[in-house]
């Protein structure tokens, strides 16, 4: 059994998604997660984020992991709840609606992404779903 | 964040950049308003240097103490706290920088930000950065005109590439005519806040264009839209569009697709300047089916 290692965990609304990049990509870097993938994650992390903000209550809960050779993110939120069908199957087109394109580029950009709505998981009645994404970092 | 202060300085020309795209050899100029408004800009700063291996000297006003520095920042993470430990992020004082001389010459500092430097990279950082809040101009009764001239002429500080320094002015503490002429004297200045966008707009023979810096995501989405739809309603049809994103430090989903959709909507050749990573995020949400587009990679832009 690994140990995960808390690498941060933050609160936020619309107002601090700068904050959370910053702190991602700091994270990030100390796992030794190198360019362009960093960047990319982060690309995903303010993705998954912002879709808490707009359609899932405003605000939501981050959770950056070490585990293993993962670096692990979890985002929560207390919006209606979402399954992983709302992500396309295949990438939005230009002239559709922009509805699912973040979190199809975070699932996209990362070696695993999951989603389960609050109540689906055996821990009981509740709002909101979490999103859970990891990368692989690179050895050494 | 107040508007009425650090904005004012906020202009987006060529020096312009957002704080996270402060880098080893820069001299940067930074005005605040608010309390709440430095304290983002000082969280970035010291993130970033951590990030790009740096050591990070903070200097500030000296009643802050370190356990109000690490609290404002949120540092009480395993990266901060580790950073603080091994020392690799600090807070001094300009007092304590100059000691044991207790007066600010020009020569003296230098004299201390080289040898510190010069440390940091002994002892394995890439180089050092130093957040310098002027409020110890005051605090050591130092003349005003001395310190100006200082900043005028430290450029040899910044050559080797192993020192970077980034100078807060309290605009409640210094009149307007020092703020604009240190606004004038840095080679960089710093966008007012953290997560703000500005757009500059260019117009010349080789078609319309426009320059973005800062972060373009769901908040300022609307700011990045209407920056883009300006640019191409300065455009003849036919003639080039300019779009430089080599500044922006981050490209949102969001607006990456909306850039791709408004670019697959003209006729004109669009060029979009842009670093690695958005490169990436662009081609992954379509770029290359948009036959006007042609993307252009900046070397070095990563961060």
């Amino acid at each position: 059994m690994l140990t995960p290692e808390l690498l941060c965990r933050l609160r936020f609304t619309l107002r601090d998604l700068p904050r959370v990049r910053i702190e991602v990509e700091t994270c990030a870097a100390w796992a030794g997660l190198c360019e362009p993938r960093r960047g990319e994650f982060v690309v995903a992390v303010d993705a998954v984020a912002t879709n808490a903000v707009e359609h899932a209550g405003g605000s939501g809960q981050l959770l950056l992991r070490h585990i293993g050779d993962e670096l692990e993110c979890q985002v929560a939120d207390e919006g209606p709840g979402f399954s992983e069908d709302v992500i396309p199957e295949l990438l939005p087109g230009l002239d559709g609606a922009p509805t699912g394109r973040g979190l199809w580029l975070a699932k996209l950009v990362t070696d695993r992404l999951s989603v389960v709505r609050a109540g689906d998981n055996g821990s009981g009645s509740g709002n909101g779903s979490v999103v859970t994404f990891a990368v692989r970092l690179p050895h050494g | 964040m107040s508007t009425s202060g650090a904005e004012r300085w906020a202009t987006a020309d060529i020096r312009t950049i957002p704080v996270q795209r402060f880098r080893p050899g820069q001299h940067g100029f930074a005005a605040y308003g608010s309390d709440c408004g430095q304290w983002d800009v000082v969280s970035a700063f010291v993130r970033q240097g951590l990030a790009l291996s740096e050591k990070v000297l903070v200097i500030l006003h000296p009643s802050v103490t370190e356990e109000e520095l690490l609290d404002r920042i949120d540092g009480h993470t395993p990266a901060l706290e580790a950073a603080w430990r091994r020392g690799q992020l600090g807070l001094s004082s300009m007092r304590a920088l100059i000691a044991p001389h207790h007066g600010f010459t020009a020569a003296r500092q230098w004299d201390r930000l080289a040898e510190e430097s010069a440390l940091a990279v002994r002892e394995g950082y890439t180089a050092m950065r130093a957040y310098i809040d002027m409020a110890w101009v005051d605090d050591l009764g130092t003349n005003l005109n001395d310190v100006m001239q200082r900043e005028r002429s430290a450029q040899h500080l910044f050559t080797g590439r192993t020192y970077s320094e980034l100078c807060a002015y309290d605009d409640r503490s210094f009149t307007d005519e020092v703020l604009t002429e240190m606004h004038r004297t840095h080679p960089v200045n710093l966008l007012a806040a953290v997560g703000a966008l500005r757009a500059v707009h260019h117009h010349g023979g080789n078609g319309a264009g426009v320059r973005l810096t800062g972060e373009a995501d769901i908040a300022t989405q609307d700011e990045f839209l209407r920056a883009l739809q300006t640019t191409l309603g300065r455009t003849t049809p036919g003639q080039p569009l300019n779009i430089d994103l080599a500044s922006l430090h981050f490209l949102g989903a969001g607006c990456a697709a909306d850039l791709l959709r408004l670019s697959a909507s003209v006729s004109s050749p669009t060029t979009v300047r842009c670093t690695s990573v958005q490169a990436r995020v662009l081609h992954r949400l379509g770029a290359g089916s948009v036959r006007s587009l042609a993307l252009v990679v900046e070397e070095g832009t990563g961060c």
